[in-house]
């Protein structure tokens, strides 16, 4: 009894291993079909703009006094003169 | 290689065609009938274009020079011009064509035999669960048309927004070191490559297909005599798909010296960066199409298949070494 539950164990093992790595290889390998999948759904302006997401998505914007404004992010911390511990 | 040329069945003489019974002579029409169209193209559109080609490269014909105009006799200077051509043999900073062409074989053509043999074992695994799937999906890249995959992966290996390198910079690689791909000396044959295994989908099934031929009997054998994996593949399996793993030797080194397409799409046939991707099928393409040096580019073509022929045939006499046929005696 503990012998066949040693050798299934071990099959089961061996099972999860190779399709585990055969699975982990075909993510690699299929990628590219995301890839273009992905691709086909942005936008001109997304597959061009710089640091955008990998899937399709709109840039964030805010409405101000009636005019939608792109979102930027100011990298505050890289700024010259700037202190942590200024007061807001 | 003769001994396989002369195991192969023979036309028959006329003599021994009215020997035959009437059934077998009718057969043999209707065979001769079904075959005299694919000879027919054979010889009007690839027999006569190599003899064409052959007696062009003794002359000096452009088509720049006009279709009527009589073309000299040149003998064997396009021969001697090739030979002293820089832009086949040059072995400095803009390396040679030939040299191109090579040093690109020796990296993708290991990549192109060890990768779907490893995918084959994989997928001949009787551990693997769902065998059916996980061949059909590594053979689907196999399907997409060639200049559409490779558009694909430009977009893949694109510097600034593909996959990899922003895979490499997640895990932590700084944006300055990441590869340039097929605009850096260093990384263009490799994103080449990586291009190539995308498309290993009809090697792996070649293979697939040797390895299921293995008799079970074999590793029965193997395992009563306590063979590990590897001591398994290396005394049993690989010597059994010898034959399957030389074809796709020869068909890859073929192929090799043909690479043509991916360089004249990703890097729009230009040679750059640095002359690295200026392959000899593309300096020949050039010549023909571009230069319309007809001439220059039937000696190129000549000496290309002149060069695969002698690498096949040595390829050949090395085959009685490590190639295993079954109840073959040498």
């Amino acid at each position: 009894m503990n012998r066949r539950l040693v050798r299934n164990l071990s099959l089961g093992l061996n099972a999860s291993y190779i399709t585990g790595l055969s699975l982990a290889l075909l993510v690699f390998y299929l990628a590219p079909f995301a890839f273009m999948v992905f691709t086909s759904l942005k936008t001109s302006g997304q597959i061009s703009a710089l640091g955008a997401p990998i899937w399709p998505a709109k840039s964030a914007n805010f409405d101000y006094n009636g005019i939608s404004a792109e979102v930027y992010k100011v990298p505050v911390s890289a700024c010259a003169g700037f202190d942590a511990n200024d007061a807001p | 290689m003769l001994e396989q040329l002369n195991k192969l069945p023979r036309l028959p003489s006329l003599a021994s065609f009215r020997k035959l019974s009437p059934l077998a002579r009718r057969e043999m029409q209707h065979g001769m009938l079904f075959i005299s169209l694919w000879i027919f193209g054979f010889f009007v559109f690839t027999f006569l274009p190599m003899i064409a080609t052959l007696f062009f490269s003794f002359l000096n014909l452009k088509i720049t020079d006009g279709i009527l105009s009589t073309p000299d006799f040149a003998g064997l200077q396009n021969y001697m011009r090739l030979l002293k051509d820089p832009l086949v043999w040059s072995t400095g900073a803009t390396p040679g064509s030939f040299w191109v062409t090579l040093r690109f074989g020796l990296l993708a053509l290991p990549v192109g035999i060890i990768v779907p043999l490893i995918l084959a074992l994989l997928m001949n695994s009787p551990h693997l669960k769902g065998q059916s799937l996980f061949r059909t999906l590594f053979y689907m890249p196999y399907i997409v048309p060639f200049v559409a995959a490779i558009y694909l992966w430009g977009g893949m290996l694109n510097p600034e927004s593909g996959w990899i390198n922003r895979t490499l910079m997640y895990f932590g690689m700084a944006k300055e070191n990441v590869p340039l791909w097929a605009n850096d000396v260093n990384w263009v044959y490799p994103a080449y490559v990586l291009m190539g295994i995308w498309g290993v989908g009809n090697a792996m099934l070649i293979m697939l297909a040797g390895l299921q031929g293995v008799p079970t009997e074999l590793y029965d054998a193997a395992k009563t005599d306590g063979a590990n994996g590897w001591q398994t593949f290396w005394n049993v399996s690989f010597p059994m798909i010898s034959p399957v793993i030389f074809f796709n030797v020869v068909l890859s080194v073929v192929g090799l010296f043909q690479y043509f397409q991916v360089p004249l799409v990703v890097n729009q046939g230009t040679g750059r960066p640095g002359g690295h991707t200026f392959f000899y099928n593309l300096y020949l393409y050039k010549t023909f199409f571009t230069y319309q040096d007809m001439s220059y580019g039937s000696t190129l073509a000549w000496f290309l298949f002149l060069f695969v022929l002698v690498v096949t045939v040595i390829l050949f006499s090395t085959a009685k070494y490590w190639v295993h046929y079954s109840g073959e005696t040498r």
